[in-house]
């Protein structure tokens, strides 16, 4: 009976497009696609055309069209260039531009997921301790004696990848032995996993006499090592949890909202959070193995985004990606340029604009403290592990 | 003073046959005739002792029940129980007929709909974002909601007057708007059976009975079936007519007003010395506590996971 009412109540589609249409974030969602579809793609020409060398963007362009016309095998199109400058474009900069923007992306990614499964404002990706453990892993890797070289650059960031992910399962390991993976145990065995990695990489920086250079800069942060086997060498991971995270979209809503709420509504709440758990964790682990520790922008990106689109993670998620991405690369840009010859590590440069900018948000509007008040959880985790390893 | 009142009429029979024709909407309709919900023998908890101890009941199609009991009696226990969120150490559940061992946590999603007790509201969600998570089980792993969720979920919004609200969001709303706001959302849901955790603890009078109506409203016009924890009794005389009591995870008693709201089982099961009162004028029964001359006795098991 109820069935039949439905459905003569049931008004014209149009009109319910209308309806979706409308809503305080609509607008704002738009906007932001379209500025981000726009601003992406000039911001990685542009990144890619600043530097000791300037090169026009236009040039940049072209490049680019050569290199993958290159790639495909065609004939290359356009006046012949110095190939010294296509190599400045595409062997140099345009990898660690890509980089800067998919470790973004990346990094983003995981933070909205943590936020939302730890249904805490202040997690982000470093929550269970994967910084901690990527650093250990690098500095046990150049302390074995293993350099940047080996393995063409390979050795380490593979070191550091499964500190990351050694350090993740382990906090997760703990947490369902004490307490079977409740958000709040999960989030002190990440707290705990990462100052025990810390202080083992403490001893080891102790200890490490003539690779103490080595070893803080890669904590640093930063894409200056970046090639393009470092993006093939984390596409791969980055792909894989992206697309787990974003294939949970809904589930996170409903994490968001509580175990319960996700229970009632069909979603095994235990198991959403393992397989999301996983992804972000695979997101942040390929993103810190090849760029070390930066902090912030994992934390920032996605309250900004939030802030523009709402909760919804199916807006969420693809806003935040492309933000994030955005973000990176215009840091890691101004890194480079601000005090050229020298370069700043990318990490000191999103903690020293992100800081202030994430107290301007705070102070706007007092919704922004919504997707708050989550009890005392809180205030355990957070920013500590990542900005601590990250900015130092 | 009179002791007990005769009971409200028209008590909705616990074996009461599914109302539901065969509009086969929800696509895993029991076979007909078996109660809408029924737990056979089932014990549940929380890993250690289980707090659920052999409780047996059915409800049928188109019952107004509320739940009552002491904190650590297991009313929110057999909430999550009953919907699956908890799976019983011993004895079955059957929702429709069917049971939920065999059934997806979505197919049992569009079966029951849950609203907890104090869920997440301070969040960047609209009133609308919302309602649509109800449409979640009936929809597929990424599909996204169509014009027929649309539909539905303004049909909930329309019936629990949240519709003006639909882009609000739901940080912004009072205590009231956000409780009709998620009862909306478990409309959208569509399902049978509607569970309720203590839907107006935190809610002051006037939202009380607006909300206690409202629930009223859906059992009456679309005949679905509600069973709600409710501490205060009062409320709990003035709007239902079928009650469940239940202590130390126990089912200790069932059926109408004046079979239930017994000073005797009250006061056993709450461990205080009970009043129950006939208001001549209405009919309507009152439930006084007097103050203890002694502090309660812990007889009712763990307080930690009611409540």
């Amino acid at each position: 009976m109820r069935q039949e009412t439905q459905q003569r109540r049931q008004p014209s589609t149009s009109e319910h497009e209308h309806a979706a249409a409308q809503g305080p974030f609509a607008r704002n969602r738009r906007l932001l696609a379209a500025a981000l579809l726009i601003l992406l793609p000039s911001a990685v020409v542009l990144a890619v055309s600043v530097g000791a060398v300037r090169i026009p963007p236009r040039e940049v362009v072209a490049a680019v069209v050569r290199g993958l016309s290159g790639l495909v095998g065609a004939t290359p199109v356009g006046l012949p260039e110095p190939p010294v400058q296509d190599a400045i474009i595409l062997q140099l900069r345009l990898p660690r531009v890509l980089l800067a923007a998919l470790c973004g992306a990346a990094l983003s990614l995981a933070g909205v997921a943590f936020q939302a499964v730890f249904r805490n404002p202040l997690a982000d990706p470093y929550m269970l301790g994967a910084s901690s453990g990527a650093a250990l892993g690098a500095a046990a890797a150049v302390l074995a004696g293993l350099t940047f070289g080996t393995l063409g650059g390979a050795a380490v960031p593979a070191c550091a990848f499964v500190g990351a992910l050694t350090a993740v399962a382990l906090a997760y390991g703990l947490a369902r032995r004490a307490s079977g993976t409740s958000t709040l145990g999960l989030l002190l065995a990440g707290v705990v996993v990462g100052s025990w990695a810390a202080s083992a990489l403490s001893l080891l920086i102790y200890f490490s006499g003539r690779f103490l250079a080595q070893i803080v800069f890669w904590l640093m942060g930063g894409f200056g090592a970046a090639t393009w086997r470092s993006i093939g060498a984390a596409l791969p991971y980055m792909t894989v949890g992206g697309a787990v995270v974003f294939g949970r979209a809904r589930d996170l809503n409903l994490l968001v909202m509580g175990d319960e709420t996700a229970m009632g509504l069909g979603v095994d709440a235990e198991r959403s959070r393992r397989w999301l758990v996983a992804g972000a964790s695979l997101l942040t682990a390929a993103a810190v193995a090849v760029s070390g520790p930066i902090g912030f922008v994992g934390l920032l990106v996605p309250h900004l985004v939030r802030f523009l689109v709402g909760a919804d993670h199916w807006h969420l998620l693809p806003a935040a990606a492309g933000a994030g991405a955005l973000l990176m690369v215009l840091a890691d840009t101004v890194a480079r340029t601000v005090l050229a010859p020298t370069e700043l590590p990318v990490g000191i440069v999103t903690a020293l604009c992100g800081g202030p900018f994430f107290l301007w948000l705070l102070t706007r509007r007092a919704r922004f403290r919504s997707f708050g008040g989550f009890g005392g959880a809180g205030g355990a985790g957070g920013g500590g592990d990542a900005g601590g390893m990250g900015d130092d | 003073m009179a002791r007990v009142a005769p009971a409200a009429a028209g008590t909705p029979g616990v074996w009461e046959m599914t109302r539901l024709t065969g509009s086969g909407g929800g696509g895993s309709d029991g076979h007909d005739g078996a109660p809408l919900i029924e737990m056979r023998d089932v014990d549940a908890g929380y890993g250690g002792a289980p707090v659920l101890r052999r409780v047996s009941l059915a409800l049928g199609g188109g019952s107004f029940t509320a739940l009552i009991g002491p904190n650590g009696g297991g009313k929110s226990t057999l909430l999550r129980t009953a919907s699956r969120m908890l799976r019983p150490s011993r004895g079955t559940v059957l929702l429709a007929g069917n049971d939920v061992r065999r059934m997806s946590q979505s197919g049992v999603a569009r079966i029951v709909g849950f609203v907890p007790q104090s869920p997440q509201t301070d969040l960047e969600f609209t009133v609308e974002d919302v309602v649509l998570m109800g449409r979640y089980p009936h929809l597929s792993g990424m599909q996204r909601p169509g014009p027929r969720d649309l539909a539905a979920a303004e049909e909930a919004m329309r019936a629990t007057a949240v519709l003006d609200l639909r882009h609000r969001r739901l940080a912004e709303l009072s205590g009231g708007e956000a409780q009709r706001a998620l009862i909306a959302r478990c409309l959208a849901q569509k399902p049978r059976l509607l569970l309720l955790d203590e839907p107006t603890s935190h809610l002051d009078l006037a939202y009380q009975v607006e909300i206690m109506a409202l629930l009223k409203r859906l059992n009456a016009t679309d005949g679905l079936s509600i069973l709600a924890v409710l501490h205060d009794l009062n409320l709990a005389t003035q709007f239902f007519s079928h009650f469940l009591l239940i202590s130390g995870g126990r089912i200790v008693s069932e059926g109408g007003a004046d079979d239930v709201l017994s000073p005797g089982l009250l006061g056993e099961a709450y461990g205080a010395d009970i009043d129950v009162l006939h208001d001549a004028a209405g009919g309507v029964i009152r439930v006084l506590a007097r103050p203890p001359r002694e502090p309660r006795a812990a007889t009712h098991g763990g307080d930690t996971h009611d409540g």
